[in-house]
């Protein structure tokens, strides 16, 4: 896995990405989850939640890009060490060290 | 003729007067061996032996409690992290479930149209809440 971005500049949302960002999204796009969350528990039925689910989506593919335009190398080293280790935090110390320091969250 | 070459002893008269020629102990017999016990009675006492015991494994017991506490920090880790992307993931199998979903119910449209009095996608289930197909035909490249 070279690159968090495909070639058209969209983030691509694999597990390692999403893992390595997960400490940002959970801060910054914490309203639209828990907006989603809510929906979900009050009804189940997916095509209820459509709107809020896009909410989410939405932030979170903001997210992405934001943070491959500010600290790229970063976030590119981080996710490219959870790809290797499955997402294991432990192993990725010096990576995530680096990483949120650039970009703090 | 060997054995009156090696015992000899000069001024033998015949070989019945040959020494006899023995193992045995050294002139003034062996140095005396003890072979009495002695254990003695010092050393620590039961109370010390007692109480370097419990000690010792209440340290150990501390050191389980910070390592414990290290792993459990691991795991919530781990844990608020998959909670934090819990929504997105879901949210785009939900997109995915919705497309596939309204094919279905256009296929159960088409097969049952000629059924009197039957309502399409209407659930199984009188509860009124939602619950998830469970034919296991909304994946056939799983299948």
């Amino acid at each position: 896995m070279d690159s968090t971005m495909d070639a058209s500049g969209e983030p691509i949302p694999t597990s390692s990405v999403l893992m390595s960002a997960a400490k940002h999204i959970g801060t910054r796009c914490r309203g639209e989850n828990m907006a989603f969350l809510k929906c979900k528990k009050d009804d189940p039925n997916p095509e209820k939640c459509l709107d809020k689910g896009r909410q989410v989506t939405e932030c979170v593919l903001h997210l992405l890009r934001g943070l491959h335009q500010n600290c790229n190398k970063e976030m590119d080293a981080y996710a490219g060490c959870m790809y290797y280790h499955t997402n294991e935090f432990e192993l990725c110390r010096k990576e995530q060290q680096s990483f949120e320091k650039a970009c703090p969250f | 003729m060997t054995e009156a070459v090696i015992r000899n002893k000069p001024g033998m008269a015949s070989i019945k007067d040959m020494p006899v020629m023995q193992d045995g102990p050294p002139p003034g017999g062996f140095a005396p061996v003890r072979f009495a016990r002695r254990i003695p009675n010092s050393g620590p006492s039961a109370m010390a032996i007692f109480l370097t015991t419990f000690g010792v494994f209440s340290w150990g017991m501390y050191e389980v409690g910070k390592g414990n506490k290290i792993r459990r920090a691991i795991k919530e880790e781990k844990y608020a992290a998959r909670r934090a992307i819990l929504p997105v993931i879901q949210a785009e199998e939900d997109e995915r479930f919705v497309k596939e979903w309204k094919k279905y119910l256009a296929e159960e449209a088409r097969i049952m149209k000629d059924v009197p009095g039957w309502k399409v996608g209407e659930s199984v289930y009188h509860s009124g809440k939602w619950m998830p197909p469970a034919s296991g035909e909304l994946r056939p490249d799983i299948w």
